[in-house]
């Protein structure tokens, strides 16, 4: 039987409820980064907080909170640096709208855990949530490392060690072949025999689903397999938010493996209007940054859906190993 | 013996592959071994974020970038440094005498970049040296690396070693990795 699924549209109709967003002529963004652990996410840092600037964004973070506090919104509990621009938008009226920006960047992913809880507390507060980052398979959004995995030899020994699920798959392929399986037996054997032992990392996962989208693929079970046994771990249907309209776009690979659970777990945070942007095939790094402020961009000109993900469609090309055409992303509109 | 490709026609693929990526031509360039594929390949690989390609972007790395080139890159100007640290893995023993090179190369990126190479590992004598070397580096999230996989792979013969590296230590979370290591080579003694 097929697992149930939400794929979002490529051609939706109207625009983001605007005049809500905008309400008390201001906008509240977090847009954030999640880890790589090849430290490619880092680039995407620099690259996020150039845009920013080159946008006419300052880093001015006492007039953020003041602005903040004027629009009746909520400011971050840890602020940071807070990015802020008087009109940098303007609602259907012509009136100039103010944006305040704040940032939830993994960096070394040292501190997953808090930048979660940021991020987390983005999504409640902010009228838009941006993320960029891994998909974790379907599995949702992540700010740091997610295991170490040891590989034993007969006397139980630490042979090999991994602490990212491509080092580990690049390993089992290797080893698997010269055995005559794949890398997923391999895994499923050692593990078998506590061969393999995994030790857990998940203070800055959110997870959103546990569903295994991607069965063909080695890394799915990897990730579905630590966190669905992870009794700690933060879920995304635990969360609490108040009832109003928000736009979140979640920039990671196939991230509309989340939409189902997001719609159906989430009932809080739908009731106030939930418009999810997310992506429908893999996405890449070098895109990461550019993807991020277009949404930004096209937010603050009050794009329609479809322009929206045209515009963000138009900085991630299909590649040729993505067998993909269309956009890249999807949106499935409030109810 | 495989047949190469002309300069030109190398050149020109080099191109279209580094426009629009695909693992099957990061395959195909990699068995060229021309370094001048170097750059891109490694880009593929870094870019791609998951999926089933993941490993062959992987491969056609593993496939280029042998040891003698990576030793060339490692020589060079930054760009090409970074580029060759990309490429390192502590899985391959030949590799652990150029991550350590890169462990104390002038630029920070590179360092950073070997320094992730340490998280993943197979056990041999070259990178049990590495480990060795890496105790006492300025680093000390290389310090916390190395004394984990002294932990992980090391014998009581390590203990001189990271006793006096505890002692020296001045990290919180280095110190209690370094503690571990002990603790465990202790018992295992």
């Amino acid at each position: 039987m097929p697992l149930p699924r939400l794929n979002g549209t490529q051609k939706p109709t109207g625009s983001p409820r605007y005049d809500q967003l905008f309400t008390g002529q201001v906008v509240s963004v977090i847009l954030s980064v999640g880890f790589d652990e090849y430290g490619s996410n880092r680039p995407i840092d620099d690259q996020l907080r150039a845009g920013l600037l080159a946008r006419g964004l300052r880093v001015d973070t006492d007039a953020a909170l003041a602005r903040l506090a004027a629009g009746k919104r909520l400011a971050p509990a840890r602020p940071g640096d807070m990015y802020f621009a008087e009109g940098l938008a303007r609602d259907s009226a012509g009136r100039p709208i103010d944006v305040v920006i704040s940032l939830a960047l993994s960096g070394d992913g040292n501190a997953g855990g808090d930048v979660a809880s940021a991020y987390l507390e983005g999504l409640g507060r902010c009228d838009i949530a941006a993320y960029g980052g891994h998909g974790r398979y379907g599995t949702g959004p992540d700010f740091d490392y997610n295991f170490t995995a040891d590989l034993l030899d007969e006397r139980g020994d630490v042979t090999a060690s991994f602490s990212e699920y491509k080092d580990l798959e690049e390993a089992l392929t290797t080893q698997a072949r010269a055995n005559g399986r794949s890398a997923l037996s391999e895994y499923r054997l050692l593990i078998k025999k506590r061969r393999l032992v995994i030790r857990r990392i998940n203070s800055g996962n959110l997870v959103v689903n546990l569903r295994n989208y991607h069965p063909g693929e080695f890394g799915s079970h990897l990730m579905v397999d630590q966190l669905t046994t992870d009794p700690n771990v933060r879920r995304m249907s635990k969360q609490k938010f108040d009832k109003r309209y928000r736009m979140w776009l979640f920039n990671g690979c196939r991230t509309n493996d989340y939409f189902y659970n997001l719609r159906k777990l989430n009932p809080a945070v739908n009731a106030g209007g939930l418009d999810l942007l997310g992506t429908r095939r893999i996405v890449y790094w070098n895109a990461m940054a550019d993807s991020l402020l277009a949404f930004l961009d096209g937010v603050l000109s009050r794009d329609s859906h479809k322009n929206l993900i045209d515009r963000i469609s138009a900085v991630n090309p299909t590649y040729d190993g993505d067998g993909e055409t269309g956009t890249s992303h999807v949106v499935d509109v409030a109810k | 013996m495989p047949q190469h490709l002309d300069d030109n026609t190398f050149l020109a693929r080099l191109q279209t592959f580094a426009n629009k990526p695909s693992p099957a031509e990061a395959l195909a360039l990699a068995a060229e071994s021309d370094d001048r594929a170097l750059p891109a390949l490694v880009k593929a690989m870094t870019d791609i974020m998951e999926g089933p390609d993941v490993a062959r972007y992987r491969e056609a790395v593993r496939e280029l970038a042998t040891v003698s080139m990576l030793t060339d890159w490692l020589t060079r100007d930054v760009a090409s440094r970074r580029i060759a640290a990309h490429a390192l893995t502590a899985r391959i023993p030949e590799h652990a005498p150029l991550i350590n090179r890169a462990l104390h190369d002038d630029d920070d990126q590179v360092r950073a970049i070997a320094r992730r190479s340490l998280r993943s590992w197979t056990t041999s004598p070259q990178l049990l040296d590495l480990f060795r070397n890496s105790i006492h580096h300025a680093d000390p999230r290389v310090r916390l690396l190395a004394a984990e996989g002294l932990g992980k792979i090391g014998t009581p013969t390590e203990l001189p070693l990271l006793n006096k590296a505890l002692e020296a230590e001045t990290d919180d979370k280095t110190r209690d990795r370094i503690a571990w290591a002990v603790e465990k080579l202790e018992t295992d003694d």
